[in-house]
């Protein structure tokens, strides 16, 4: 975890990591199967191409009610998600991924012109 | 009916917002409804995407009330832009289907 640490301190100021604390703290009341959950999803996030903090914030947030609600009843992250959790995650982010990026690049290139 | 979801996908948030639209709901009632009407391949993820859509673009409002069994919920009811853009779904919806019709024909 030591180098996600570093990488969230280059690109959080100070709000920002402490909501990023706070997010962690309710990840970690959930339990450690779910916090692993919470840190794999995180994971897939963090690289999906999102960019803003605001951004990050309000699917972390989503993702956290999501893990909450089945962690009452001790029901599996899949039993909402359905069994394709990163597509599920690709449209809670709404896919503004590498490839999508590129193609607007492309597509702005040509115009220009 | 089974296998739709490709062509189901841009119709949903519409479904969604004229659900809420009814009155105010939480996603699991909301992802039963539709599996009443027959959209079988609706699970609750994919209401949960859509209505954290309506959310980011502001066109419900949110109300979160505990339950006396479960989790927390959220209660979701239309903001202002939710019910026009509930009224946009149904003109762009009746002008698909009667040029669908046409086609028909």
């Amino acid at each position: 975890m030591t180098e996600n640490r570093t990488l969230i301190d280059r690109m959080l100021g100070l709000e920002e990591k402490r909501e990023w604390h706070e997010f962690e703290k309710r990840a970690k009341a959930l339990g450690d199967d779910y916090y692993a959950d919470y840190n794999a999803m995180k994971k897939y996030i963090w690289i999906s191409g999102v960019e803003k903090w605001k951004d990050f914030k309000f699917i972390f947030d989503h993702v956290l009610d999501l893990l909450e609600e089945v962690a009452i009843d001790g029901r599996k992250v899949t039993s909402i998600t359905g069994p394709d959790v990163a597509t599920f995650l690709d449209e809670m982010v709404e896919h503004k991924g590498w490839e999508d990026k590129q193609k607007d690049k492309l597509n702005k290139i040509m115009h220009e012109k | 009916m089974n296998n739709i979801t490709e062509m189901l996908k841009g119709v949903l948030e519409g479904c969604v917002l004229e659900i809420i639209g009814q009155g105010e709901t939480y996603g699991y009632e909301i992802t039963q409804k539709l599996r009443a009407i027959g959209f079988d391949d609706v699970v609750e993820g994919t209401v949960y995407t859509i209505t954290m859509r309506l959310e980011k673009k502001n066109l419900v409002t949110i109300e979160k009330k505990s339950s006396t069994m479960g989790p927390p919920r959220k209660w979701y009811t239309l903001s202002t832009t939710g019910q026009q853009e509930r009224q946009s779904f149904w003109e762009k919806w009746e002008f698909i289907s009667a040029k669908l019709e046409d086609l028909k024909k």
